[in-house]
Parts: C-alpha cells; structure tokens; sequence
C-alpha cells in the first residue's frame, strides 16, 4: 500500500512520437485511480512507465515516496495485470500464484498459506492443481488477479483487464474489482479506454489524449465541470452535444444562436463572438415550450431510457427524454434545457469558459 | 476439382514411389536374403548378436548423440543472443545458418586440414602455446577420432538446431517474460521458468530430428576417418556401405539398412511422444 | 516552455546512448559467429597460400601475406575440376527444374484443392522425408544398375529430384498459402479453367517461392555426396564432391594436393553458399515448415 505520484512523466519512442507527454498526477494510498482516454493515447505506456516496463525518458515516478525511475520492474514491488493476463502455460494455477513470492524468496510454508487465502478470496481453491489452458476467460483473468494479490504489493497495476471478458462478465467483474480494493485497502492504478468502466470504478479519474493529461478529479466532477471540449465528448454516455455558434446581446444578456436555436446563456465576462456550447443529452426533456425544435430521424429505445437523435434547423443533436413517450421519425419534437445544464467552451482551444 | 487435385499431385507422388517407397520395400525385402543362400531367412538380422554391433551403434550413439547435444548446448544461447537487438544480427544469424549450405566434402576438406597433425592449425597452435607437447593426430588417433568426427558432424548440423529454436523464441511473446519480471524474476529465473519450458518443445524437436540424421549420416564419417581408426568411428551407415561395396553382400547391407530405418522411427516416437504427453496437460 | 525544451534534450540524450549491455552482446555476438564460421574461412584463407610453400610448420606463415590464386590454377590444371564441376552443375540444375516441376503444382493442389487423396498425399510426403538416405542407397544402387542407368546422369537427377521432392513442397506450401487466393476466385469468375488460372495468375505470383525452392533443391543436389558416390563411378560424369574426394583419396599427401584441395573445395563451396545468400530469407520460413511438418 502506498502512494504513487507522477511528475512531468515523458515516454518518448524511437521513432520521435511522444507517447506520455508531461503527465503529473497524485494518486493518494489506497485509492483506485483510472487512466481512461481513445487508444493510442498513452494510458498503457504510463502504466507499463509506473511498472518498469518502459523507461521513463523524462520526469519522475515516486512510489511511496521513492524515486523509482532507475529501479528495474524487478525492484519496484508493483504487480501488473495484463490484458491477456500473461499466466504462464506451463505452472499450475498454484505455481502461477506463487510465482512471485517465490522470486522473493518468500518462504514455502507461507507461500502455500498465502496461496491458499488469495484462491479463497477470488473462489479460484478448486482450480489450483489446473492449467490456465483449461481455464475460461473469467477465471484466467481472476488467476491474474490473484497473482498480483497474493504478493501484496505497493500499488497494483491493471492494463485493460476486463477488455477481454464479454459484456455481462465484464460488468460482474467490475463489482469483484472494488470489493478487492478496497478489502485490500490496495492502491489501484487501472486503465481503460471504455469510460463507462471509468466512471464507475474510479476514485480519481484521470482523462489522457495524445500523451497528454487533460483532466483529472472525482468522476462526478469530471462529469459535472468538464475541462475541455475533449473531456465532455468523451465523458457521458451518449456523447454530450457540442453545438458551435454565436453569442448576441439580446438585451438582458447574451443570447446563443446556432441555426434557429436561441437560448440565453449565463453572463460571464469577456466571451467571445463565436463559442462552443456543451449540453448532455440527459439534460432536456420534452416540453411544448422548449427552446429547441427538433426534427426527429432515429429512435433509440433501450427500455429504460430512449434516445432521439435528429437536427434542429442544420445543428444535430441527441437528446435524451422520457421512455413512456414515443416520437416517430418525421416528427418534430420541442426541447427545453434543464438548468444549469450549459457548458461553455473556447471555439478555438476547446477550453471551458470561464 | 478431385480429378484437378490428383493430376497435379501424381507425378510427385510416382517420382517418391520409383524412388523411395519401392526402393524401400526392396530394401527390406532384400534384407531377408543371404549373399549366396536360396531362400528368405532371419540370416542377415544375426549380425544383430554378432560382434560389430554394439561398438558400430555405440559409435553411432555417440556421433549422433553427442553431436546433437553439441548443437543444442550451442544454439540455445546463440539464438538468445541473436534474438537481441544489436547491429548486424540478420548478418550473424545468416551466417551462423552457413554449414548448413557447406558441402560435406569442403566441411571434410577443412576438418582434416586444421586437424593435420603437423600443418594443421589445431595442432600448431596447441604446440606454440605448449598445450600440446608433441603433435598429436586427432583424426588418427583412437582417443580422438570419434570425438573430432562429432565436432564436425556437429558443425554441420547447428543450422537447423538453431533456426527452429530461434523461430520458438521470437513467438515467445514479450509480456510473459514482462509478467515474470514484474514479478520479480531476473534474467537467469526468467530463462528457467519462462524461456526454457517454452522453448522445450522446439528443442525436442530440433534435437531428435538431428540426432536421426546424424546417427544415419554416412558423409562426415566416411571422408574424415573412413571408419577408422581400426573401426573406431565405423557408424551404422558406414557398415552399410561397406557390406555392399566391399563385401558385395546385399542382403547384409539391406538389414543393416533397416536397422538405420527402425532406430529412426524408435527415436522419434520416443522423443515425441515423451514431449506431447509433456504438453498435454497445458495446450 | 523552457521545462519542456529541458525535458526534450534529456529525453533525446537518453535515447543515442547504446548500453553497456548492447556493446557487450554484440561483441559476444561477433565473436561466436566468427568461431562458427571459422572452419569455412579458414580454408577459403589457405586456398590463398602460395602453393610453392603451402605446407608449413609455423604458425606465423599460416595466415598467407601474399595472396596468390596459384592454388587454383593448381585445381584447375592438374584435376579434372572443371568437368567435375560441370557435371554438378548439369546434374544440379536438371534436378532443380525438375523438382520444381513436379512439387510446385503438388504443392498448389495441396493447399488450394480440396481433394480426396489430399491427405494421404501429405502423408506420403512426410514419410518419404523420413526414410534415411543410406537406407535406400542400397536399393537404388541395384535397381539403377539393372537398369543401366548408373553411371548416367539421368539416374543421378531422378534421385536427386525426388528426395527434394517433400522439402520443396513444403516451402512452396508455405508459400502458396501466404499468397491470397483472392486473384485466382477472380481468374475462375471471370470464366479461366483452372489450368488456364495456372497458368496466367499462379505462375507468375509463384516465382518468388519457386525461387526459394529452386535455391534449396539446387544447393541440396550440388551438396550431396553420398548417392552421386554410389551412383557415378567414371571420372568423366563425377560429380564436383566425388571427384574431389576421389582426387585426394588418391594420392599421398604432398604440396600440391592439399593445395589444390583448399582451392577447389572453395570453389565447390561457392554456388551453395552464395544461392544460400541471396535465398536465405525465404528459405528460413519453408525450412521450418519443413521441419515443423516432420
């Protein structure tokens, strides 16, 4: 158990690209922090950074307070999880658990105790004598679990690890995760590009593009204030609306147009002519009075939600509305926007304003 | 489409029949008769009992047997080293596989000169360095010669060892050997529990399909030693030769043929077997 | 800005910097690789000895400072070489060409077609590899002796032929089924029989691998030793091994011999190693699907 900290964290590959790119970041013991973001966008190559599996090029990584940087993975007394788990072919699932203590020198009997407790915890006790060929997806990946659980280790790293499970799988292993944290009270560094995962296991979650850190805080947070225009597209599920156009003085303030959408928009000092206006779908809701005229052309009915995806005058956009209601395509539907519910960005950075 | 499929297959398989399975039926046939005698008899297979036959095949083991473990002891770390990223290494790796393409006679040619007891190099610089005390005659010599035509036999046979155990290595893939260090493994644990078990198979192969072929390699041994001296580096093949070249007794030669044949096939069912029953549990 | 510019040069210099670990392994390399491949140069670097003192008794007049090509026209002159390497050279290619005729449409019809006999075909090769050669000297000594066609090329380039049958057709395999068959379903769409796809679309896509092939076949056929000994027994058809074999077994070892030796076993060397080469690449991947097949 310990803290990991991150400071101006840089990977630069051979051929010139920079894949982790300045990354500070402060992961407090004992919490489970996400790396979530599009692929390619470095999160793999910060954690395999943390573990001693990439050099780190520029900046520090401290774990517990220690400056690891030259320390190979070896030293670091982290454990990894892959996406494919890694179990070696050749051992047992016991001998895969024991691995790493055995390299440590641990000695046999507790080994064998610690071996014990860990299958116990993860339900793997009556699979101990088999081979990882003749397990399934879900018990390998709780075998790579346990591996990294039996060694007890200062931060517990984990590289995609439910990518490969099916759907429902996924979700019951998301549950198995943060009941093992937070037994363990074990720091959790997990990455993902799925930001569904995201936001429900993550403590801390830190949102990555292009090697670059963009955002990083409590989901809750990261959902409500997003830093940027790449953040609030990428956070919330369907996507938030990004609608480009113009601010006006309309007398008791300025009003936002975009096609024949008007809304006034919240008076903050020195915005510029032309913005971009962020509003999640889960912020409308039907109403014959609603500022936004919305010509229905796809449906989406999920039981318990609906979506309607469609333009209003050339500005498309999704809304997310009652499911008891039901539009057809053709239809026009009004739209009024919750309170609260805007988000204002630099058209040019992407940055949110103010 | 059938028809298609057995047209262009025919000649391949005719040529092998003309060649191969016909002679073959014609070799263990011919192993039942004797070099004067009338009818079929176990005759030939006596030489089984007799005198030659455990020296010639301890001969063989020893050629074939130590010149395989020769070629895996040496393309192990070879193809760990080669299987690094430094400069040159398709270069290095293509001329390790250069035997491969020597001919025996040349390999012969540059054994027996650098082991010519006065103007060979093994020699000259065994004496300037006063290893040696006086010329010793390696291929000549009854202690040496076996072990000299090993190492040549050995040289010749390294190519294939090494290739089919590089290619086991690079589809080794990286994050195994990422989990074990992760896990504390350093470089000589992550060879014996990762490297080693994975390259088992490859190895097992590679090795018993060389020690066959070198058991049954009549080339090496024929033009370094002929068999000698006095019969000390006679293996199975040179047997072979010299009953029907020299002792013009066909049905003799024909079962020491078969014998080649069998301890083959024995060899390799063995060996295989042994490393699927290995593999069984975990693939 | 600056802590960036900072970061970039650190990161830059990290990166030139080969290791410790790199220097040393390379050198091990080198030096492995020069113990193993030592044997061949070194009778390359004698065959360049003046053959007026090529015998000699120090180490320090081992390595030759003069190079002379007098041991080569040593080979040449005094040994029928050149016939010899001739033979090889018909016997070679003849066993080449047919070889590949007859292993690359196997090869084809095995990965491509699906027929009845596909399998017991893929056996038959595979155990046909595994037959020793010494095993059937014997036998093909006799049956080509009854009929006459010992000593004849012909006998020789049968033998040679078929016994790269199997290997040739691995690699070719492993070829063909690297190549999409996407082109040839084209051919037949557009109305071309299969002999005419054959002959239009496959052959030409199969040179590279029928380079590779042809490069192993030829290289095997040069090389062996063992039937072109029981096959031939004149010095007119001997082939470049067996003549030089035969040259040396019959003589006393003076000078000239061995000089002569060194030269024209490079020069028997040299078309194998050199095909190798050039091949090399290719040829690694049907050898393992050679081997893996046995």
């Amino acid at each position: 158990m310990a803290e990991l900290r991150l400071r101006e964290v840089t990977r630069i590959f051979r051929n010139g690209v920079r894949a982790v790119d300045g990354v500070s970041l402060d992961i407090a013991d004992g919490r489970f922090a996400v790396l979530v973001g599009p692929s390619g966008c470095g999160k793999s190559t910060t954690l395999r950074m943390v573990a001693g599996l990439e050099p780190v090029n520029a900046g520090e990584v401290l774990i517990g307070g220690r400056r690891v940087n030259d320390d190979p993975p070896q030293r670091r007394d982290v454990a990894f999880v892959f996406q494919n788990y890694a179990l070696y072919p050749h051992m047992t699932v016991a001998a895969n658990l024991g691995f790493g203590l055995r390299m440590r020198r641990v000695p046999r009997s507790e080994i064998r105790q610690r071996v014990q407790e860990t299958s116990r915890i993860l339900g793997l006790e009556h699979l101990l004598d088999r081979y990882p060929a003749q397990l399934s997806g879900g018990e390998r990946q709780r075998v790579a679990l346990g591996r990294a659980t039996v060694r007890d280790p200062a931060v517990f790293l984990l590289d995609e690890p439910l990518s490969n499970l099916d759907a429902q799988l996924r979700s019951e292993m998301r549950v198995e995760l943060v009941k093992i944290q937070r037994r363990l009270e074990a720091t959790f560094v997990f990455v993902t590009h799925d930001q569904v995962e995201a936001m429900t296991l993550a403590d801390v979650l830190a949102v990555m593009r292009a090697g670059v850190l963009q955002q990083v805080g409590p989901p809750e947070e990261i959902y409500a204030r997003p830093a940027n225009m790449f953040v609030a597209a990428f956070i919330g599920s369907p996507k938030m609306n990004l609608i480009s156009g113009a601010i006006a003085d309309g007398g008791d303030g300025p009003v936002f147009s975009a096609g024949s959408i008007r809304f006034p928009i919240p008076s903050v000092g020195g915005l510029p002519d032309t913005i971009v206006v962020g509003l999640r779908p889960e912020h409308m809701r039907v109403d014959p009075e609603g500022e936004i005229d919305l010509r229905v052309e796809v449906v989406e009915s999920l039981g318990s939600q609906k979506f309607v995806y469609g333009s209003a005058d050339g500005v498309d956009l999704g809304a997310a509305i009652d499911p008891r209601i039901h539009p057809r395509e053709g239809e026009r539907l009004r739209l009024s926007i919750a309170d609260g519910a805007l988000h204002l960005f630099d058209a040019a950075s992407g940055a949110r304003l103010p | 489409m059938q028809i298609a499929g057995l047209v262009l297959v025919t000649p391949a398989i005719v040529l092998l029949s003309m060649v191969v399975a016909g002679p073959f039926v014609y070799v263990v046939w011919q192993s039942f008769f004797e070099k004067d005698g009338k009818g079929a008899t176990l005759a030939n297979y006596d030489w089984f009992m007799g005198p030659d036959f455990w020296p010639t095949l301890s001969h063989g083991l020893v050629i074939g047997g130590l010149s395989t473990l020769i070629e895996v002891v040496v393309a192990v770390p070879l193809a760990l080293l080669l299987n690094e990223r430094i400069p040159a290494r398709g270069l290095l790796r293509g001329l390790v596989t250069l035997p491969w393409a020597v001919p025996t006679i040349a390999v012969a040619t540059a054994f027996l000169w650098l082991a010519d007891p006065f103007y060979g190099l093994f020699d000259q610089i065994g004496l300037e360095t006063g290893v040696l005390k006086q010329p010793i005659s390696v291929l000549g010599d009854p202690h040496y010669a076996i072990w000299a035509v090993t190492v040549a036999t050995a040289w010749k046979g390294l190519p294939l060892v090494f290739i089919v155990i590089l290619s086991s290595l690079q589809a080794l893939q990286a994050q195994y050997l990422e989990a074990a260090k992760v896990d504390g493994a350093w470089r000589l644990a992550q060879f014996r529990y990762v490297v080693l078990p994975h390259l088992g198979s490859a190895i097992a192969l590679s090795a018993v399909l060389s020690g066959i072929y070198n058991f049954a390699l009549f080339d090496i041994a024929y033009l370094l030693t002929g068999g000698g001296p006095a019969g000390l580096t006679t293996t199975w093949p040179l047997v072979l030769y010299n009953q029907e070249f020299a002792a013009f007794d066909s049905g003799r030669a024909s079962a020491v043929g078969v014998a080649i044949f069998l301890a083959g096939v024995l060899a390799l069912v063995v060996v295989l077997g042994l490393d699927a029953l290995r593999r069984r549990r975990y693939t | 800005m600056a802590a960036a510019e900072t970061h970039a040069t650190q990161a830059a210099r990290w990166l030139r910097f080969p290791s410790v670990r790199t220097i040393v392994l390379t050198a091990v390399a080198f030096a492995a690789v020069f113990v193993i491949i030592f044997p061949f140069l070194w009778i390359v670097l004698s065959s360049f000895r003046d053959p007026g003192h090529f015998l000699t008794l120090h180490l320090r007049d081992a390595v030759p400072h003069n190079f002379s090509i007098g041991t080569y026209r040593l080979a040449l002159g005094r040994t029928d070489l050149l016939r010899w390497i001739g033979n090889s050279l018909i016997v070679a290619l003849s066993t080449t060409g047919l070889a590949l005729a007859v292993a690359a449409p196997a090869a084809f019809a095995l990965v491509r077609l699906r027929f009845r006999a596909r399998g017991f075909a893929s056996l038959y090769l595979v155990v046909a590899y595994a037959v020793p050669s010494i095993t059937l000297a014997v036998p093909l000594f006799v049956v080509l002796v009854k009929l006459h066609l010992n000593d004849t090329f012909i006998g020789l380039i049968i033998v040679h032929a078929s016994f790269t049958i199997p290997f040739s057709t691995w690699v070719l395999s492993d070829f063909y089924r690297s190549l999409p068959a996407d082109l040839e379903e084209a051919g037949y769409v557009d109305g071309a029989s299969l002999v005419r796809v054959l002959r239009h679309i496959v052959l030409p896509l199969s040179i590279p691998g029928l380079l590779a092939a042809g490069a192993y076949a030829f290289i095997l056929s040069w090389n062996d030793f063992l039937f072109a000994l029981v096959i031939m027994n004149s010095n007119e058809h001997f082939t470049a091994p067996v003549g030089i074999h035969a040259y040396f077994t019959g003589q006393n070892a003076t000078q000239e011999v061995w000089a002569s030796l060194m030269a024209a076993s490079t020069l028997v060397t040299l078309p194998s190693v050199i095909l190798f080469g050039f091949f090399q690449r290719y040829m690694v991947s049907g050898f393992l699907a050679g081997a893996v097949k046995g």
